[in-house]
């Protein structure tokens, strides 16, 4: 090896780059080499100085500082992610059970009753008049991906029905006009809808649950995975008669009075004026 | 599907291996950004890059390695933008540099008394001869010479052929010696370059074998 050849090779040994036995052929030369081992020297001796003075540089406190911080401040993050999605899939859990499927439950009827009386109130005009139960449920047929079995009312006559919505669950709607015991004629909604999750928790017929929603009576239960909800000004009497009608859904219904559980209707705001809201429509 | 495992324990494990890194990539960050504020994003700007990878850093593996490849892509990433560098010599000037060099006289070095000039030097004088380095050639003085990492290491970090490290080096090196040669006017030539080409020490194992 000459000392054109150590040139070559001088950073790769410094750098420890080199194989046991090309070291010692260079080390071989430097021995005898003083000109090459002082040049080694000198380059040993730049490393090590760009090494030092670039270490000279500590990274500040305040850096230090902000480093922990941020970890702190993504591990948090993290944490509350994990605490999510274990508070999350506890949800799941506990609806899947009982407790908290009921408190959301109640929650979802209210707002489907709710619904149920908007939509009724807002009287929009029906897709098809037809005046037979039959004629209607024929028209609905195929339009909703469930059979709608029209209810018969006593008192009352279908005029028409249309698709709707109560929340986010398509719904077939069907009105009725209904006579009154002061001999008006009045409007009857019957929201049909399928809940076949039971996600509305109706009771079962003949058991039947009256509310008020916006002014309005909402009278729901539940056949199968169907659910009703019948939606009128007519006093909670009325609409009990009207359903009392013997099995408003005949070929399912047992032939039972419909146990309305009247005691829990508020009463009327004032004796005198009965259950009935300001008049949307006369 | 839904991972339940708490981040606690990474976390811990992440500020003893990681962290105790922080002066070197701070220092490392400084000479690449040139200023301290910039140093301080980029350094802080890694170590959370890092820390959310965490996970995919193989235990057992360099984690100093793994932490300089990522202060390196985040550096060239963002900050060379900014910085406003230019990313390699161009072809004409790379000639230049090189030319001066090959033209010395091979022997200049050994007979020069002032071989270590550069310990006299300021230290804001050998910093600032690093500082003018472009900035492929400054990165890999700086991984060579401060972390002392193999070429094989330094080539994965900068994603490119070890040949490409040695050749950077050796001219990084060389230029580095010029620019402190300039500061230390009229103390004495330090290095001469004795080699008409970059050394290739593939060519040397090769040229052994034959022989």
């Amino acid at each position: 090896m000459d000392c054109r050849e150590i040139d070559s090779l001088l950073y790769p040994f410094l750098d420890g780059e080199l194989e046991a036995g090309e070291r010692f052929e260079i080390e071989t030369h430097l021995a005898d080499c003083p000109a090459c081992l002082t040049r080694l020297e000198a380059e040993q001796r730049l490393k090590d100085v760009v090494r030092d003075r670039v270490a000279l540089a500590q990274a500040p406190a305040a850096l230090r500082a902000r480093v922990f911080s941020g970890v702190r401040a993504e591990q948090r993050k993290e944490r509350a992610q994990h605490w999510l999605k274990i508070s999350a899939a506890a949800l799941v859990v506990c609806a899947a059970g009982s407790g908290v499927a009921w408190v959301r439950n109640s929650g979802l009827r209210e707002r489907y009753t709710e619904d149920a009386a908007l939509g009724h109130a807002r009287k929009l005009p029906v897709e098809v008049q037809q005046d037979t139960n039959e004629a209607v449920e024929s028209w609905f047929d195929g339009k909703l991906d469930y059979h709608v079995e029209v209810p018969r009312l006593a008192n009352a006559r279908v005029t028409g029905a249309r698709i709707s919505n109560v929340s986010d669950k398509a719904a077939a709607y069907i009105s009725y006009q209904a006579q009154a015991a002061d001999g008006r004629a009045r409007r009857v909604g019957v929201y049909v809808m399928d809940d076949a999750e039971n996600e509305l928790s109706a009771e079962d017929w003949p058991d039947v649950r009256l509310t008020q929603s916006h002014g309005y009576n909402v009278a729901t239960w539940r056949n199968g995975e169907i659910v009703y909800e019948l939606v009128s000004d007519l006093r909670p009497m009325e609409i009990r008669r009207m359903l009392a009608m013997p099995g408003p859904l005949p070929s399912q219904a047992p032939r039972a009075e419909p146990r309305l559980p009247l005691a829990g209707v508020q009463p009327p705001a004032s004796p005198v004026i009965d259950l009935r809201p300001v008049s949307l429509h006369p | 599907m839904l991972d339940f495992r708490q981040p606690n324990r990474t976390k811990q494990e992440f500020e003893e291996l990681a962290l105790a890194h922080l002066d070197p990539l701070y220092s490392a960050a400084l000479r690449l950004t040139k200023n301290e504020r910039d140093a301080e994003d980029l350094v802080q700007d890694t170590c959370m890059r890092a820390y959310r990878f965490f996970d995919k850093f193989e235990r057992g593996t360099n984690i100093k390695a793994w932490l300089f490849k990522i202060l390196t892509n985040t550096f060239i990433n963002r900050y060379r933008r900014k910085v406003k560098e230019r990313s390699v010599v161009e072809g004409a000037e790379r000639e230049a540099v090189h030319e001066r060099f090959v033209s010395r006289d091979a022997t200049d070095f050994a007979a020069n008394p002032e071989q270590y000039f550069f310990d006299r030097l300021l230290s804001d004088d050998v910093l600032r001869a690093i500082d003018t380095l472009p900035i492929d050639f400054r990165l890999v003085v700086i991984l060579a010479d401060l972390q002392e990492f193999s070429y094989k290491e330094i080539a994965e970090i900068l994603d490119c052929p070890v040949g490409t490290v040695m050749s950077r080096l050796f001219r990084g090196r060389k230029l580095l010696q010029k620019n402190l040669r300039d500061y230390a006017a009229g103390q004495g030539v330090l290095s001469a370059q004795q080699a008409e080409q970059v050394p290739s020490l593939e060519e040397y194992r090769r040229r052994k074998k034959v022989g």
